[in-house]
């Protein structure tokens, strides 16, 4: 064993670099194999293809040179026919070895591994089947453990590694989200949550499906092989993989719980950045479109400020429709406590006297005042009489000639000015005269600075 | 029967509402909004204490809703109309005028969107010259209230613009939106309180309809424009 360990070594210390491939080697193998599967190339193909997918690989890694450098292509594919590529069997061309696709095999499923319970219900369906008819001795055992356990294992694996990764994928687009803000932003953080309600799905199916694990790991503590040293060896690794397996599982769940949250605080903080964005532009609608009036100016305590009040639009045929308007109210029902003061009837309080004194002269001004007003209507009043027995008999009034003789005989121009007043109260709106008025001044030479407009009065005629 | 009113409005005999009830309904029907604040902590606590009980009394007797809004720390207590008191009570209420609505939520966006402020204590005259030097929408600010472009406005425009705010953030506090606090250095300054949401649940209607509103606002006046132009044709 020893010697066979230090064999094995010496092999893979010499032929390391040719069994794993460099990055520009696997990748080259890889895109024969792709194309192969996809019908494109024949499992046969010839040197030129091989050529075709180095230019390829190398344009893609950035390595591609003008020049077709043939020795260089040479030696690349000198070097993968070490383990990866041999002479087709027909003596054509090439074709790819089994390590070759098994290789192509594993890093396709390595790089994108698929979630497929039904494949796990199926494996371990299989599993346990299998392993009930191979518990009767040792070797069955072993054999179950080393073809089928052991080969299904990377699949089992698989399944939990590929929604690892699509919850690492899941968790980086959020993040991308979060830092580029994009415009599709709810569109993407749909997907985000679409996407894991799936993950979720399939984490609980892959569960159910690994709950066979249970079945496995009972028969084999019901089994008589616990004596055997190998057996127990063999069945601690079977109970430690489920148990990692497991607590994977159980760490994707947590994963999920712990991004849950913060896509639903994405959803919210979406929402507010809508709620906001409404409500500016509320403020703004409201602001262009409302509009003010200037009531008056009001004087306060070391300031002086202008009484505005702000009308709102009106409302809009919607909101007519909802019954909403701009306006609002809110309940108001404040009473305040009106004190009334007790009012004594029976005991009135005394009256008091207060001296009176009084100023003669003033009063003695007031009445002569007073008497020369009630004199002055006398004579207006008499003017009157007179003027109006003039328009009964029939005769044409000419005031401006009244106004300068009331002026000659009074010698009072309020008494004058006072008369012409009244005749216009009397006779302007007045259907039984005519009062005409020319805008030309009447003058006198005695009254050089009084003027009056020439004012014809005359009784209408009753026919 | 009376037994059975005793125990409806048995908050009335507890021996907090002798200190307490008073102050409470007066702050409701004064329209005021009560939350657990260290002013008005007493309220909120006699409130939580007996809510069943007092929403039974306003509704019965005043036919109002006593209503509950917010989470946690964040509630708070008014009392409402609904579309049958509304009717019926309509001389008890009070209309929150286009001025202070503007106020209010221009109040919100400064605050809560732009988060203009850092603390939660904005000081009156650090929030004046917000509002007067903010571009997005000092236009109509002087527009409105000053009825001139910023440039040109006087010093009398300048105390009316003073003046709008000052009474807006006065009736804020009274509606219990607001809380001034004098105490912070020799600054007047104010605090935001939950109970501002209402404004939100008031216009909740025309906020979340907003789009539309824009447009059917712009076909109304393309169709006005459009009559006139056909007047003028």
């Amino acid at each position: 064993m020893i010697v066979q360990d230090k064999r094995l070594n010496k092999i893979l210390c010499d032929q390391y670099h040719s069994i794993i491939p460099t990055q520009e080697d696997g990748l080259i193998v890889f895109n024969i194999f792709n194309k192969i599967q996809k019908g494109i190339l024949d499992a046969a193909f010839s040197e030129r293809a091989i050529i075709n997918a180095i230019q390829t690989v190398q344009l893609e890694l950035g390595t591609a040179s003008n020049r077709e450098l043939t020795q260089k292509n040479d030696e690349t594919i000198h070097r993968l026919l070490k383990h990866f590529m041999e002479r087709s069997n027909e003596g054509r061309g090439y074709q790819l070895t089994t390590y070759g696709e098994v290789f192509c095999r594993m890093l396709q499923d390595e790089a994108i591994a698929h979630i497929n319970p039904t494949d796990l219900e199926r494996i371990f369906s299989d599993l346990v089947l299998l392993l009930k008819s191979k518990l009767d001795n040792l070797s069955d055992f072993n054999h179950w453990y080393e073809f089928q356990f052991t080969k299904n294992k990377g699949e089992i694996s698989g399944q939990v590694r590929a929604l690892k990764f699509q919850i690492d994928e899941t968790i980086e687009t959020l993040n991308d989200i979060v830092k580029s803000d994009p415009d599709n932003f709810k569109m993407m953080l749909q997907e985000c949550d679409n996407l894991l309600s799936y993950i979720r799905e399939q984490a609980v199916r892959l569960g159910t499906a690994f709950a066979s694990k249970d079945d496995i790991k009972q028969m084999l503590d019901e089994c008589n092989l616990s004596d055997e040293p190998e057996f127990r060896n063999r069945k601690k690794l079977v109970r430690d993989f489920f148990k990692d397996v497991e607590g994977k599982l159980i760490g994707i769940s947590h994963s999920i719980d712990r991004i849950r949250p913060r896509i639903n605080k994405l959803y919210s903080d979406f929402d507010k950045r809508e709620f906001d964005r409404k409500l500016e532009t509320f403020l703004m609608f409201l602001f262009k479109n409302s509009t003010s009036k200037f009531i008056k100016t009001k004087r306060l305590t070391n300031r002086t400020v202008n009484e505005i009040k702000v009308t709102f639009p009106k409302p809009l045929p919607s909101m007519k429709k909802a019954k909403v308007k701009f306006d609002k109210s809110v309940y108001y029902n404040y009473s305040k406590f009106t004190q009334v003061e007790y009012l004594n009837l029976l005991d009135p309080p005394p009256m008091e006297i207060y001296d009176m004194t009084f100023d003669a002269a003033d009063l003695e001004r007031q009445k002569n005042n007073k008497l020369l007003q009630l004199s002055r209507e006398r004579r207006i009043e008499h003017w009157f009489g007179e003027i109006n027995t003039q328009l009964k008999e029939g005769k044409e009034v000419e005031f401006g000639d009244y106004f300068y003789k009331i002026l000659d005989q009074e010698k009072d121009l309020e008494i004058a000015i006072k008369e012409a007043t009244l005749m216009l109260r009397e006779y302007a709106f007045n259907p039984k005269y005519t009062l005409n008025i020319d805008e030309k001044f009447i003058v006198h030479k005695k009254h050089p600075h009084t003027a009056i407009w020439k004012m014809q009065i005359q009784q209408n005629i009753v026919s | 029967m009376e037994n059975a009113n005793t125990t409806k409005y048995s908050f009335l005999e507890s021996p907090d509402s002798v200190d307490t009830f008073s102050d409470m309904d007066n702050a409701l029907k004064n329209g005021q909004h009560i939350q657990n604040y260290p002013h008005e902590a007493d309220l909120f606590h006699f409130l939580e204490k007996f809510e069943e009980e007092i929403r039974y009394y306003y509704k019965n007797l005043f036919k109002v809703n006593l209503m509950c809004k917010g989470t946690d720390y964040d509630r708070y207590y008014y009392l409402d109309m609904d579309e049958e008191s509304r009717g019926i009570l309509k001389s008890k209420s009070k209309k929150l005028t286009p001025e202070y609505t503007l106020m209010g939520i221009l109040l919100l966006k400064i605050h809560r969107i732009d988060k203009y402020f850092g603390s939660s204590e904005i000081p009156v005259v650090e929030f004046i010259k917000a509002i007067k030097q903010n571009d997005e929408f000092k236009d109509d600010v002087y527009r409105l209230f000053a009825r001139r472009k910023e440039k040109e406005s006087t010093e009398i425009d300048e105390n009316t613009i003073d003046e709008w705010i000052k009474n807006s953030l006065r009736e804020f506090e009274r509606l219990g939106w607001i809380h001034f606090d004098r105490t912070v250095g020799n600054k007047e300054t104010f605090e935001i309180l939950p109970s501002i949401d209402r404004l939100f649940t008031m216009y909740s209607y025309e906020i979340h309809n907003i789009d539309r509103l824009v447009e059917e606002a712009n076909n109304d006046f393309a169709d006005e424009d459009f009559e006139e132009n056909e007047e003028e044709n």
